[in-house]
């Protein structure tokens, strides 16, 4: 296998938290850690799924890796630079082979800016662009399925869908090794969500591209990733190929998320809501609300580990047989 | 079935200086004890119709039809003074934000004691009890202690469970539940889902539940109402409708669901095309122009509803009971 | 997620034009533009417009009233009101726009620093112009004016000073709603660098808000040269302007109240005018109210 084409290596990224006086008198916590220590990689012309519910930082994660988050421990590598730092050097050149894709795509483009001078701002950031621009706008709305006369439009003027596309055919003009796209289809109807996807398929094997896919939506990531890294409390929790999280999962949240799409009403999942990021459970942090939770996991947090060759989970439970240490048989739904 | 709580009978509403209806001839009725759920994308007109339900409007929409709430018509029989009462007393909502749904300067408790008017001659320490029953029903932790509290100390989840305790504390003869999980995480979603399957029991009335999630309408839901740029393209049980959709659009939209595809693929299914513009509607059947299945004859004529049994109907040329 | 129908692209002349239109739509908002626009008119073309030379003397038509000859009549020395009111304008409205311009110069590049800028840069420019704002305007300017004179630039230096923490208020506090903007931060991932963040995608998003403040700030700017020119601390005579022509209108008011009222005049119309061409023009460019179907 070739080298990957990302790879965040023990990534901490922390925000500073309180206002300027608290911090001065020593009050109250200094930071808030959304990534405490995050390693992960994308191997290039794949896609990684990234899947979370809000507050789990997969958002933060995506934006790290381009530079848009405090840094403050481990690397980023994309290619051959490697960045250690929020203002490192190395992110102007990882900026010209990665682009990003908003959750919010009507709000990520200036409402200001034609659409054409829009898809083509990043040839005009990285510069020594020699051609007509106009051409390259018509060529690059052309590639996501729009017609040239949506370079004179405005965002407002526009479909939610539509304006997705823009953001995909922006994402493209530097032909990037890798997209970050976070939440392509939040705000889509089902009917066109099918379409966007499609797209993405299409243009990364046309194309080669690899993409950091960050969603919530497991039904959506299951058909367009080829691996999936769930995370929990700004930690990857399980990482595996595809198949392997919906055919065995390890992590009871993991579990817990796959009923949480196919449940019928009545049972409870899990319980009770995500702790908050100033105040980590000790020992495993998804204890608080996991139905297999013992004193083990109270005592020690889990590590992640390699349950299987390309399959890792941080559980203390994981990967043993049904019902040996286990309290509860490792079902594929959790019934309490 | 008893008589309906709520009939609508090929009700149109057109918004003030709109260049059309933003919903056209629906008709459908509610049932005591039935929740109904009524299903659409972005320009469906479903929140039309529940602003509409709730005789809630924008001044100078037009309304034609019947639209009844046990008979008398929200929109020719009652003054607004008749109307604010009934939403006070026999409609109760579920809104899709549980952060602006509730007062943020009062408790829960008493903003719960609020909704349940039905009791306000009864003593002090009954009407708390009952809150505090209600607030286990809906699984929360610590009632007592989340009563005394504000709601910005509450969290998305709890804060939902909270309006369904407070819509099923004001015993509504209708309750709408106007996309309640969508600003949801998948876990809490789960969490609502199961809660509200369970409330239906303690629910007398009648519920319409609004929703873009047809995985919703499968776990809650006994009958189906699908909206198509502003029409009623089917209706019927969601037994039925699931199981055999008779409509190419319901078809469609059933296809389309990643939820629902077994095996992965790379290739989604998905409806070519977008929902035609209020002022450039096709003059046929309302969905010909995206529709895999249509005819020469979708183009020149609108379909009619075609009864297909007892309970399920479907717009389009194609259905044969 | 909200039931609206697919946005369907509409001609796009019209949507340019769209704010302009919404502007003029509402009767105040016609009005007050009409207004405005007579008296930059007025104001350009005074030579032309005025029916004398408004400096000419002629004692043996003193204090007339209003008539044929002379619409609004005439002053204590036969000068005629209406000549010296449009000449009054040209002055109103340059040192209005030279003011305002230099407050908005200044505002603005405090404003674009603080924002972009760190957070010490941030609040030492906060602090000073909350200085600024807390001294007595009028005390201020006759403080300055008795240092350095009474002259035009005196006045358009004062507007400058007093009128700028406006306009850093604006430009700060947008621009840092901006910097969380989803499209700046877009452009960061593209790896745009400071100074075209600012000239590209700020700039074009200040201009809503600033324009508006311009037009409230307009009559702001023509009060205080017309207070300090009636107490004798802005424009000298015999230059001709709203305020010294007010001033010497209030001598002479019990024997022709018609100078002082001709003087007030266009003060107040302006004033008026001005205040309503920028509620209009706020609410024209209220997006939320572009956004109609």
């Amino acid at each position: 296998m070739t080298r990957p084409i990302l790879e965040a290596q023990n990534l901490r990224v922390r925000y500073p938290s309180g206002t300027l006086t608290d911090r001065l008198l020593g009050r109250g916590p200094r930071h808030v850690t959304v990534l405490p220590d995050v390693s992960l990689s994308v191997e290039a012309g794949q896609t990684l799924g990234l899947i979370g519910e809000s507050g789990s930082g997969k958002t933060t994660l995506g934006r790290a890796a381009i530079g848009l988050a405090p840094i403050s421990g481990g690397s980023i590598r994309v290619g051959d630079a490697t960045a250690t730092s929020e203002d490192a050097p190395e992110w102007a050149g990882i900026r010209r082979r990665t682009s990003m894709m908003f959750q919010d795509a009507v709000a990520s483009l200036d409402p200001r800016m034609t659409l054409g001078t829009s898809v083509t701002e990043p040839l005009a950031i990285a510069g020594g662009f020699s051609g007509n621009r106009r051409d390259k706008a018509a060529e690059l709305l052309g590639l996501v399925g729009l017609s040239p006369d949506f370079a004179d439009r405005y965002p407002h003027q526009i479909s939610g869908g539509q304006a997705r596309r823009v953001t995909v055919a922006r994402a493209l003009a530097l032909e990037p090794d890798l997209v970050i796209a976070d939440e392509p289809t939040a705000g889509l109807d089902l009917s066109v969500q099918g379409e966007l996807l499609n797209l993405l398929g299409e243009l990364q094997s046309r194309l080669g591209v690899s993409f950091l896919f960050i969603t919530h939506n497991l039904s959506v990531a299951r058909h367009v990733t080829n691996r999936i890294a769930i995370m929990y409390l700004g930690r990857i929790v399980e990482e595996a190929p595809t198949e392997t999280i919906f055919s065995a999962p390890e992590h009871p949240y993991t579990r817990a998320l796959i009923g949480a799409r196919e449940a019928t009403g009545g049972g409870g999942l899990i319980e009770g809501d995500v702790p908050s990021l100033t105040r980590r459970p000790e020992g495993c942090e998804f204890r608080t609300r996991c139905p297999l939770a013992t004193d083990l996991c109270a005592a020690k947090a889990p590590a992640l580990r390699e349950i299987a060759p390309g399959h890792t989970a941080s559980c203390h439970y994981a990967g043993q047989p049904a019902g040996v240490s286990h309290p509860e048989p490792a079902a594929n739904r959790i019934s309490p | 079935m008893s008589a309906p709580v709520l009939a609508l009978d090929d009700v149109s509403i057109r918004y003030p200086g709109a260049p059309a209806a933003a919903v056209r001839n629906v008709s459908f009725e509610i049932g005591t004890g039935e929740t109904l759920g009524i299903v659409g994308e972005s320009g469906s007109g479903k929140s039309t119709l529940a602003a509409a339900m709730m005789g809630l409007l924008p001044s100078g929409s037009t309304v034609t039809g019947g639209l009844r709430f046990e008979g008398r018509d929200l929109f020719g029989q009652m003054t607004e003074r008749e109307l604010r009462q009934l939403r006070g007393r026999d409609i109760a909502t579920i809104a899709q934000d549980p952060f602006t749904a509730l007062n943020p300067v009062m408790k829960i408790g008493r903003q719960l004691d609020i909704f349940q008017h039905w009791y306000h001659d009864r003593p002090r320490a009954e009407r708390k009890a009952r809150i505090l029953k209600m607030l286990e029903q809906v699984r929360l932790s610590d009632p007592g202690v989340r009563m005394q509290q504000y709601p910005h100390q509450l969290s998305g989840g709890i804060l939902q469970r909270v309006s369904i305790a407070a819509a099923l504390l004001a015993e509504p003869k209708l309750l709408i539940a106007d996309e309640p999980t969508t600003a949801l995480d998948a876990t809490t979603e789960a969490q609502i889902l199961g809660i509200m399957a369970e409330a239906k029991e303690t629910l007398r009335g009648a519920t319409v539940f609004i929703t873009h999630d047809m995985s919703v309408v499968e776990r809650l839901c006994d009958r189906i109402a699908v909206l198509y740029a502003g029409e009623l393209v089917e209706t019927g049980t969601v037994a039925e409708v699931l199981k055999d959709p008779r409509h190419p659009y319901t078809k469609a939209l059933l296809e389309c669901d990643p939820a629902r595809i077994e095996e992965p693929t790379s290739e989604l299914p998905t409806i070519g095309g977008t929902v035609p513009a209020l002022d450039d509607r096709p003059a046929g059947c309302i969905f010909e122009p995206r529709c895999p299945s249509a005819v020469a004859h979708c183009r020149a004529e609108a379909p009619k509803r075609h009864d297909l049994g007892p309970r399920q109907s479907a717009a389009c040329h194609l259905v044969t009971p | 997620m909200t039931d609206q129908t697919a946005a369907a692209p509409r001609a796009l002349k019209a949507e340019r034009y769209a704010t302009l239109r919404r502007l003029l739509g509402t009767p105040t908002g016609a009005i007050a533009s009409l207004v405005v626009a007579a008296f930059v008119i007025a104001a350009l073309a005074a030579p032309w417009v005025a029916p004398y030379d408004p400096n000419a003397i002629d004692p043996i038509n003193r204090m007339q009233g209003p008539s044929a000859a002379h619409w609004l009549g005439t002053d204590q020395l036969g000068r005629d009101l209406l000549s010296r009111i449009v000449f009054g304008t040209r002055t109103a409205l340059y040192i209005a726009l030279t003011g305002t311009g230099a407050a908005l110069g200044v505002g603005m590049a405090m404003g674009m620093i603080a924002g972009l800028g760190g957070k010490i840069l941030d609040s030492a420019l906060v602090l000073l112009n909350d200085s600024i704002k807390s001294l007595p305007l009028v005390l201020f300017a006759l403080a300055l004016v008795t240092i350095y004179g009474a002259s035009v630039p005196a006045l358009i230096v004062i507007i400058a000073i007093s009128m700028a923490p406006g306009y850093f208020r604006v430009v700060r506090n947008q621009v840092l709603v901006l910097n969380n903007a989803d499209f700046i931060v877009a452009a960061q991932s593209m790896g745009a660098s400071r100074i075209r963040l600012a000239a590209t995608h700020m700039l074009p998003n200040l201009i809503g808000p600033i324009l508006v403040l311009i037009a409230m700030d307009i009559p702001a700017v023509i009060g205080i040269e017309s207070g300090l020119s009636f107490l004798g601390q802005g424009i000298q005579p015999p230059q001709s302007s709203w305020g010294n022509m007010l001033s010497e209108g209030y001598t002479y008011v019990r024997q022709a109240p018609h100078i002082a009222i001709a003087a007030g005049l266009p003060i107040v119309l302006s004033t008026i005018a001005f205040t309503f061409l920028g509620e209009t023009l706020r609410d024209a460019l209220d997006p939320r109210r572009a956004v109609r179907t």
